[in-house]
């Protein structure tokens, strides 16, 4: 509701003061240009990151100084702490550094980012930057046009520098004329209500333009421009501090819990930092003419004196907070709780079942069909069918021709929390039990763990066939849906198989029935029976298609073969003579390729 | 007589057991494959459209293609092979 609000109610308000000084015009373009040079700076650098940054980082983050001192140098070098910001999250996110070097790389970053109102006020003010802007921009929009990666990510970088040097010198021409017609001085309010209410300024200015850099340039050339005091300058620069947070707090809504504990250690330590600069601002500001006249810069040389103030602050808000980091990462910790995945857990097996071998064998075999059932959903939204669909006895081939509809789920949090969990336990399981049983026994749960990994083998591969299932189920080209709705006819089929045999009853069971499933698929590929030459040369399908579906029906041949070889190790025949038996008769790889080329010749 | 054919008739005797059940089991084994071929040739009989004719064929051909393996593994145990 409020960000529907806001954005008009800026436009007006921008507007209207447009419309009532063109120098306000030539202000907020300036602001326009610097952040837009910010935006081509941030994508120049992340065309580096994935190399060079990501070595650095974790070469540089194993100790809490180096990761300050990474913090620090990244941030002037980059001009941006919130691409640090939004970098160290992923790295945290991606679990390759830790919490603490996380912290440690934002305390650094908000030094480092105190070298921008340094380079400002100490070579963007005295020197006329526009000059270097005009031809920055020329060869970094060449360089932009590059293809070459490198190239390119030097261009953004340089077009950025150019950009941000341009925005700056309209900001400072801005105010160099506003000062002739108003004089925002006027509005300057001295005392303890001045320094609040100019923080809540630089707060909100910083919010708005989600740029703390921004805002302390405009406050820079303002007060070079002598249009705001210096004392409400230093209130502005603590508010700019405080509300670079909000890039950090937007960027780790949509993060996980790493993201969240980091983007609040931001908050809290630039809220901490900004809190002891107005309860000690008159001290500071002590300190800051000092160390001023001790390196000699000139006691009213206030922009200067603003970008030391900037660090001095900071450099402070470090010192007292590195002793509570081990506090503040419990706290974290505490806050922002590591949730619990939703983790499937082994139903049947357990160490009580090592006595007693025939149970055992039994016990595997259950956990086994438990593991079937949790990938059941990924093997069957992955060739976009209902389990319903392959469950009850509707035609297969005719549902499968009409079900055209793409299946939103998510294979690879399926796969983490309920298919790898637990195929984790039973290889554990039967690692274990094997070293207790006698071979016979050993030789079985031998094939049932085999059968498990061939399980997940078949999980993958029909997460790879996924994607192009939901392209061509529904194409116009009769010939690859036809294709395409026949791989997931054969691998519906043979699930439906394995429910039925779990259905019947033991003596019932005849599991080399799983075999037709085997030979089926072998018989019907295209690519053995020339029937995608067929197709090629006749252009019916295109080149692309056929290499998708070459790779696919190998895909589709690995998954069938592997759910026939899970069911005849879960249903097959629990006496050790008559198993021995089915695996003398099943049709083996060879088999099957004597089957089929002597029904092609 | 020699060690050797002393420890392969002693062999004999302890495998005696699992052979025999072995056998039992493939016959078993064999003779359910059997009743079902007659009940996939019954019904291919009475099938008349091709798609089912097709899927009952290959079927059959399965089957066969079983029971000729099982009853290979039956010869050799009884020592015809």
């Amino acid at each position: 509701m409020l960000k529907r609000i806001l954005l008009p109610f800026i436009f007006v308000i921008l507007a209207y003061g447009f419309w009532f000084s063109p120098d306000l015009k030539e202000v907020t373009a300036g602001v326009a240009i610097f952040l837009f040079g910010m935006l081509f700076l941030e994508e120049g650098f992340r065309t580096f990151t994935g190399g060079l940054l990501e070595r650095l980082l974790k070469r540089t983050t194993d100790r809490l100084w180096k990761a300050i001192s990474f913090g620090v140098v990244a941030t002037t070098i980059m001009q941006s702490s919130s691409l640090v910001s939004v970098i160290t999250i992923s790295f945290l996110s991606a679990g390759l550094i830790w919490l603490t070097a996380g912290i440690g790389i934002i305390f650094g970053a908000n030094i480092g980012t105190t070298t921008g109102a340094w380079l400002v006020a100490g070579f963007g003010l005295k020197v006329n930057i526009s000059a270097y802007a005009m031809p920055m921009l020329v060869f970094g929009i060449i360089l932009v046009f590059q293809k070459s990666k490198n190239l390119k990510g030097i261009g953004y970088v340089l077009a950025g520098l150019g950009f941000l040097f341009l925005g700056i010198h309209h900001m400072k021409e801005g105010f160099e004329a506003f000062k002739d017609t108003l004089d925002l001085a006027e509005y300057a309010m001295p005392g303890f209500l001045g320094l609040i209410v100019f923080t809540l300024i630089g707060m909100a200015a910083t919010v708005i333009m989600q740029s703390s850099h921004a805002t302390l340039v405009l406050i820079i050339t303002a007060l070079a421009a002598a249009q705001i005091t210096y004392e409400n300058a230093l209130a502005l620069a603590i508010g700019a501090n405080v509300g670079t947070t909000i890039t950090a707090i937007i960027g780790a809504m949509s993060s996980n819990y790493q993201g969240k504990r980091l983007a609040a250690a931001h908050l809290i330590f630039n809220v901490t930092t900004g809190a002891i600069a107005i309860i000690f601002i008159s001290q500071i500001v002590w300190i800051v003419d000092g160390v001023a006249a001790g390196v000699g810069i000139a006691g009213d040389d206030y922009t200067l004196k603003l970008a030391l103030f900037h660090t001095v602050f900071n450099a402070i808000g470090v010192a007292v907070m590195i002793p509570l980091i081990s506090k503040l990462v419990a706290f974290l910790q505490r806050a922002f709780p590591k949730p619990r995945e939703d983790l499937v857990e082994p139903k049947f097996i357990n160490e009580t079942a090592f006595d007693f071998p025939e149970t055992l064998f039994q016990t595997v075999r259950q956990e086994t069909m438990h593991l079937y059932d949790n990938a059941f959903e990924v093997l069957a939204h992955g060739i976009n069918l209902h389990r319903k669909d392959i469950l009850s006895e509707v035609d297969l081939e005719e549902r499968v021709e009409n079900s055209r509809q793409v299946m939103d789920f998510d294979p690879d949090q399926i796969y983490m929390t309920k298919v790898k969990v637990l195929y984790g336990a039973i290889l554990d399981f039967v690692s274990k039990a094997q070293t207790r049983l006698s071979p016979e026994f050993a030789d079985h749960l031998y094939e049932i763990r085999g059968a498990c990994h061939g399980l997940v083998m078949s999980v993958k591969d029909v997460h790879h066939l996924h994607k192009n299932i939901s392209a061509y189920m529904g194409s116009e080209n009769e010939d690859i849906r036809r294709e395409y709705n026949s791989i997931r006819t054969q691998i519906a089929s043979v699930m439906r198989e394995i429910h039925c045999l779990g259905e019947s009853g033991e003596e019932d069971r005849d599991v080399l029935t799983l075999d037709e499933f085997k030979l089926a698929i072998d018989e019907n590929n295209i690519i053995a029976t020339g029937g995608l030459d067929v197709l090629i040369r006749e252009e019916k399908i295109t080149v692309t298609m056929a290499t998708s579906l070459m790779n696919d029906l190998r895909y589709a041949r690995n998954a069938v073969w592997h759910i026939a070889d899970l069911g005849k190790a879960v249903y097959g025949a629990t006496d050790l003579a008559t198993k021995e038996a089915e695996e003398i008769m099943a049709l083996t790889e060879e088999d099957v390729d004597e089957m089929r080329e002597s029904a092609a010749s | 007589m020699k060690t050797s054919t002393v420890v392969n008739s002693l062999q004999d005797i302890l495998d005696l057991g699992s052979k025999k059940k072995k056998k039992a089991a493939l016959k078993k084994i064999l003779k359910k494959l059997k009743k079902k071929q007659i009940g996939l040739k019954k019904k291919l009989a009475a099938t008349q459209g091709d798609k089912g004719n097709k899927a009952l064929t290959a079927k059959l051909k399965v089957n066969q293609a079983h029971r000729k393996k099982g009853l290979k593994a039956l010869r050799m145990l009884n020592g015809k092979e």
